[in-house]
């Protein structure tokens, strides 16, 4: 594109300022990453390597050839793969009503299903017991319907356990990303199929899916990812039978301290991300097409005939018993006493009692580590905010420099490393923060800024990828047009490229602000009693016995799934100078 | 606007040559920008402000340290002191740490090494040593670091906790004792925690190594397996789901806990009860003792209030907070215990014993054999 | 023989009406052309022959044979986008290939119809061409062919030639007829311009806020349109009010330039067209007029003069060899009543 102030340079020094240009759009985000990720991870690894009595090669190929490892990798491998599977099959047809159509409480809907994503294991692994744990609601009926002595369904310690906790995390990246995008394709292409004699099942397959392929592509990377450094999800859903890399890491580390044996586990686990990563650019290549884009007003209807009703009644109903009844019956058992008999089949309950959201507001013990609930929210909701400002800043410039420049050398390289921090074990890279950021000026060891910082590490790519579908999907000619008519890069951007990916911009904020509260990535990390924030507080309950203390859990938990609903409600609905309207 | 028609050939613009090229991030992204800077400029400053007169004191503890306001304001006050504590995870994340930050800390004081860990923290040297004079107040058998670079501050016992509820439903009586789980009348009945990932697991694991001895433990473990034993990967899944006598309404009766589990069950019950619902068994050998421990940590410039801390947290006034607050037990023997304690508490009198030096040597062997039993 | 009906059809989005009766027919082999202005309806009517979607009222049939419940895949008909609908994902062939695909022909035969029909309308040399840097003259070709491959026995194009430029258009248009004639096709061609659809249909609908205003031959329309809307949209201009008066038997229509005897069945108010290729110069003709001649303007094949007659600026046509005066002077133009004027009631 050659504007008219590039008129008066050489060629030599255009091609510099693209360079240049390019290169500056990598900046911040390098810096970040060279900063708050290779910097302390290296020095990590480097240490940990140095403790081993043998080269940090030899101790690799050790760690790698033992079978009881080679046993975990492979079972990572293919619990992800399968999780995923399970979580595309559940979210497209999910992600089609989201995309196609129009409804009461669709905004509702969609925020309802975002909610199992920020929530802490415990806190699901408590939701699910009080769905199927042995005296959960499924047990209790099926016992007294069918007159059994011990509960029919052993729901945790379990394989189906660890799949449907997958599933139930992760549905809504599908939902958000693959719907996102599918509300933008023309459905003219899949009539004219139609017209053409194709029926919906052929149209599906060789029109629709293959359109959508970026978008599923992504969706399918950050939710293997995601599942394959699963770690709360084994450790207590799956139990002692199962572990994953990220399980072995912390047993080798925590436990053991073994840090050579820890480090060859994590690099291990760094290059299968890359590994996938790489995969995924390189099919992305391929797939990536410019779309026509149509706004959300133009492509979807409302739900007219009976059979569409019939689907969405048929999908609503299967994600909401996935995706909200745990959660339902976690809101029920924070407002439930049941001091039953033990040993009965039956609780009896005593019925409706808010004593545990009364005590969440009582520092009973005048605790120091005591925050009212209005104040761990606050703080939480402050790391999130700073996380998504954070994210964005850095997100928006990588993903368009990936997105303008697919093809350079610089975007193949900096796309699969992007993506690295979010394969990275949490507890390698909280060791490598202490190790490496220890002198001024970043001697941040101590400080509350860590937590939004690692939390953005983990956000960002998510924002990228998030980004560069609907990015790459932008006819060139489009931003041809607009140079033509003057613009420069910065107002092609702001003019053109911005309102047309607004959603996918706030499809993004929404999933930073999420994963800034459910603080993935910084669960071992220093935080401070008068910045502790809602999860640490909920763990704080239901690391202790008593009644009231996981009462408290409970709704404490309750409070964070209704703020944190309000607040992806408030995004969607945001509408900053015409972003979202589309 | 959404799609340009590119074949009108009727463009009437011409590119402007002189308009100044605007910022790549418009005001609006700026002020967003500057706000968040603002927030974690706030933080920083609130982190690592120092007020105008009193020093601050760095204590690096686990998650679960709680104390207090106003013990810790006495102490403020008197010292004129700031105190930060820095929560770092769980035991052993937070002293891995501390080992790994021992060439220049960032705290002062490290409380919350356990004797599973003690070896393993004297072996990295990351302690001073203290000699307090309140020592003097702690029984002997609590002292397990001679050197006093790490001073007992509390403990708490691992045992085993049952529903009572249930075993007088069934008429049955509740195991007295480790060999008593093997019988099998109380075949099904019993939960465990993994020890590799869990910390009264692990105490539950030594137990039985303090009582069988490194030779015979495997053996009872595999008559474990054989009645049925269930293990978990944390307490919470064994206590909140699988126990039968709390919040969750578990199947089992019978779980590796606390000698203090069963009175926080009473605890903020509307009427207080005559005995507690749960008990814990607390016979010879069937418990295991675990005792945290602080010290200075080398290097820090700020030895005196360092030192003061630990008298202060060895002093009544902290050690009799620290059981409604961290649910573990003063080693002074001169604090005493809150009334619900004396009411409904039961102490295990010998505790199983393994030396923290047999712990560190052992430990990767002693759970690689236990999972190859147990597990496999 | 009768190829398509249209009988009646409704349809309504939430409030709008956007069909409120539609009827007309389509011979086989022959070309309709639905004429009308945006937002009438047009697409919409395309999308409930093609079965995409269900009219509230009313049938569409095909050879006699209702086609309701008969889902768009096996209808058999063909439908040409506006904005052409090509998949971007696959090249030139594999899209002109899709409907044969889907009728399940064998490879040899799908490439065989492929390969002719891509010469057929111009793109031999296409077929591994990637659709998204086509230009819009071959977008648009394309898209014909991947309608007609799999000889469709309804075509119905949706403004095919909107995005063209004049001269592509009206060369385009014409080879079309060529085309869809040469294959005997019936064909449905729905367009806002006029000029298209007389070129190329044997028969016209014309189409406004979802009803037929007029259906006809192109001539009979252009010399007989049936409404004022239709007047109007062809282009006429010479519309001004008029009142019906009889005067001993003979009735007769007051204008602004003048009393028109002309025997009509209106009442009353009305509006009158006086048909601006109807003018006589050679004296001829019933009745006449007289008027300044404001300007002429030459346009190709006519001459354009501007005359003002009374009050009224008029426009009329006149062949490219008459004879007019110079702009000022007075002209005097001769017509015959029931060729030259139109009355319509005021709506």
């Amino acid at each position: 594109m050659v504007t008219g102030l590039d008129r008066h340079r050489t060629p030599l020094e255009l091609f510099a300022r693209r360079r240049v240009a390019e290169f500056l759009l990598w900046a911040a985000p390098l810096v970040f990453l060279g900063l708050f990720y290779f910097y302390p991870l290296g020095s990590i690894l480097a240490l940990s390597f140095a403790r081993s009595d043998t080269g940090a090669a030899q101790a690799f190929v050790k760690t790698l050839a033992s079978p009881p490892i080679i046993r975990v990798v492979w079972f990572t491998i293919w619990q992800a793969v399968l999780s995923t599977l399970l979580t595309l099959v559940v979210g497209l047809p999910g992600a089609f009503l989201m995309a196609r159509f129009t409804f009461r409480g669709k905004s509702l809907f969609q925020a309802l299903a975002g909610i199992p994503f920020i929530m802490p294991t415990l806190v699901v692994a408590a939701a699910f017991n009080a769905l199927l744990g042995p005296r959960g609601w499924l047990n209790l009926a099926l016992m007294g319907l069918l007159n059994l002595p011990v509960p029919p369904i052993q729901f945790t310690n379990s394989l189906v356990a660890i799949l449907v906790a997958h599933v139930f995390y992760n549905t809504t990246i599908v939902l958000r990303t693959v719907g996102d995008f599918w509300s933008h394709l023309d459905p003219r292409l899949e009539q004219a199929a139609q017209v053409l004699g194709a029926n919906r099942f052929e149209t599906l397959r060789r029109i629709t899916l293959p359109l959508l392929a970026p978008a599923i592509a992504s969706a399918a990377l950050l939710v293997f990812i995601f599942d394959f450094t699963s770690f709360g999800v084994i450790l207590i859903l799956g139990g002692p039978r199962f572990a994953t890399l990220e399980v072995e890491i912390y047993y080798q580390t925590v436990s053991l301290f073994n840090l050579p044996v820890a480090a060859s586990l994590s690099i291990i686990q760094l290059l299968f991300t890359l590994a996938m990563t790489v995969l995924y650019t390189r099919l992305n290549r391929h797939i990536s097409r410019p779309l026509a884009l149509h706004s959300q007003e133009y492509t979807q209807r409302k739900l007219l005939t009976w059979r569409s009703r019939l689907f969405a009644g048929v999908v609503i109903v299967i994600l909401f018993t996935l995706l909200v009844a745990p959660l339902a019956a976690l809101g029920l058992r924070s407002v439930t006493r049941l001091e039953a008999e033990r040993g009965q089949k039956t609780p009896v309950s005593n019925g409706f009692t808010l004593a545990f959201y009364r005590e969440l507001f009582i520092n009973r013990r005048e605790s120091i580590s005591y925050n009212p609930p209005g104040t761990s929210i606050a703080i939480s909701f402050g790391y999130a905010f700073v996380t998504v400002v954070l994210a964005l800043a850095l997100g928006l410039p990588a993903a368009w420099g990936l997105a303008q420049h697919a093809e350079s050398i610089t975007s193949r390289l900096f796309d699969p490393i992007l993506m690295l921090p979010l394969g990275t074990s949490a507890v390698t890279l909280g060791l490598g923060f202490i190790v490496a950021l220890n002198k001024p000026p970043l001697d941040l060891r101590a400080s509350p800024v860590l937590v939004p910082l690692a939390h953005t590490l983990v956000a960002f790519p998510f924002v990228v990828r998030s980004l560069t579908p609907a990015l790459r999907s932008i006819r060139p000619r489009l931003r041809q047009a607009g140079a033509i008519l003057g613009a420069s890069p910065g107002q092609i951007f702001q003019y053109i490229d911005l309102p047309l990916i607004g959603r996918a911009i706030i499809v993004a904020a929404t999933f930073a602000f999420a994963i800034s509260l459910g603080e993935f990535g910084a669960t071992s990390l220093i935080a401070r009693p008068e910045f502790s924030t809602v999860p640490m507080a909920i763990y704080r309950f239901i690391s202790q016995p008593g009644a009231l203390n996981y009462g408290q859990a409970l709704a404490l938990s309750t409070i964070l799934m209704v703020v944190c609903a309000g607040g992806m409600l408030a995004i969607e609905r945001l509408r900053i100078a015409n972003i979202g309207e589309f | 606007m959404y799609t340009l028609n590119v074949f009108q050939s009727n463009f009437d613009s011409s590119p402007c040559v002189n308009c100044p090229v605007k910022e790549r991030k418009s005001l609006r992204h700026g002020s967003l920008f500057g706000l968040s800077a603002l927030i974690m400029g706030v933080m920083l400053v609130i982190s690592g402000c120092q007020p105008a007169g009193p020093q601050t004191l760095t204590v690096m503890t686990h998650d679960s340290f709680a104390a207090s306001e106003n013990v810790i304001q006495a102490f403020e006050t008197e010292n004129n002191v700031h105190l930060v504590f820095l929560k770092s995870g769980d035991t052993g994340t937070a002293l891995n740490k501390a080992i790994l930050s021992k060439d220049k800390p960032f705290a002062d004081v490290f409380y919350g090494v356990d004797n599973t860990y003690l070896s393993r923290a004297l072996k990295e040297g990351i302690f001073e040593p203290y000699t307090s004079a309140l020592l003097s107040q702690i029984p002997t058998k609590l002292k397990l670091d001679p050197g006093n670079n790490a001073l007992p501050v509390d403990y708490g016992d691992v045992c085993l906790n049952y529903d009572k509820v249930y075993f007088k439903d069934k008429s049955l009586t509740p195991p007295q004792n480790l060999e008593d789980l093997l019988k099998p009348e109380y075949k099904s009945l019993f939960v465990v925690e993994n020890p590799a990932s869990s910390s009264p697991g692990l105490a539950f694991l030594l137990t039985t190594i303090g009582h069988f001895g490194g030779d015979g433990y495997l053996q009872y473990w595999k008559g474990l397996v054989a009645n049925d034993v269930k293990v978990v990967n944390d307490w919470e899944t064994a206590y909140y789901t699988e126990f039968s006598g709390s919040s969750g309404h578990g199947s089992r009766p019978i779980v590796v806990s606390y000698s203090s589990s069963p009175v926080f069950e009473v605890i903020g019950a509307e009427q207080p009860p005559t005995e507690t619902p749960t008990g814990a068994i607390v016979a010879d050998d069937t418990c295991f003792r675990q005792i945290e421990f602080v010290g200075i940590l080398k290097g820090t410039h700020n030895r005196d209030l360092g030192r003061k801390w630990i008298d202060f947290m060895l002093s009544t006034t902290f050690q009799e907070d620290m059981p409604l607050q961290m649910y573990v037990f003063p080693v002074n023997q001169n604090a005493k215990l809150s009334d619900i304690f004396v009411k409904y508490m039961v102490n295990p009198e010998r505790p199983a014993f393994v030396s923290p030096q047999d712990i560190a040597a052992n430990r990767e062997e002693w759970l690689q054999a236990w999972t190859d039993t147990v597990l496999h | 023989m009768e190829g398509l009906r249209v009988s009646n059809v409704h349809k309504s989005f939430g409030g709008t009406h956007a069909l409120g009766g539609i009827s007309f027919e389509v011979a086989e082999g022959e070309i309709v052309s639905v004429l009308g202005p945006s937002g009438c309806g047009k697409s919409t009517l395309l999308n409930v022959i093609a079965g995409l979607e269900t009219p509230d009222n009313g049938d569409i049939l095909w050879e006699g044979q209702s086609m309701d419940g008969i889902p768009p895949h096996r209808r058999g008909f063909g439908l040409m986008f506006q904005d052409f609908a090509l998949f971007p994902h696959l090249n030139v062939f594999d899209n002109v290939a899709f409907g044969l695909r889907m009728g399940r022909l064998p490879p040899q035969e799908v490439a065989n119809r492929v390969e002719e029909v891509l010469a057929l309308t111009g793109l031999a040399g296409f077929e591994k061409r990637d659709v998204n840097t086509l230009s819009g003259g071959e977008g648009q070709r394309v898209a014909l062919a991947r309608s007609l491959a799999p000889r469709p026995r309804l075509l119905m194009l949706d403004e095919p030639l909107g995005a063209l430029d004049r001269t592509l258009r009206e060369r385009l248009v014409v080879e079309l007829k060529t085309i869809l004639k040469g294959m005997r096709q019936t064909v449905i061609y729905v367009t806002h311009d006029q000029e298209e659809a007389f070129t190329i249909a044997d028969q016209v609908v014309v189409m406004s806020a979802g009803k037929v205003e007029q259906k006809g031959s192109p001539q009979s329309i252009y010399c007989q349109p049936a409404s004022l809307f239709v007047a109007r949209f062809l282009g006429f201009q010479n519309l001004f009010p008029g009142k019906v008066i009889t005067t001993g038997g003979i009735t007769a229509i007051e204008t602004p330039i003048g009393l028109l005897r002309l025997p009509v069945g209106q009442h009353g108010n009305v509006t009158v067209l006086l048909r601006p290729d109807a003018m006589r110069l050679d004296g001829s003709g019933a009745q006449f007029l007289e008027g300044v001649l404001v300007e002429n303007t030459f346009r190709g094949s006519q001459l354009r003069s501007v005359v003002r007659i009374k009050d009224l600026n008029l426009v009329f046509d006149f062949p490219l060899r008459s004879v007019l005066p110079e702009p000022g002077h007075l002209v005097r133009l001769g017509f015959v009543p029931e060729e030259a004027v139109l009355v319509y009631d005021n709506p």
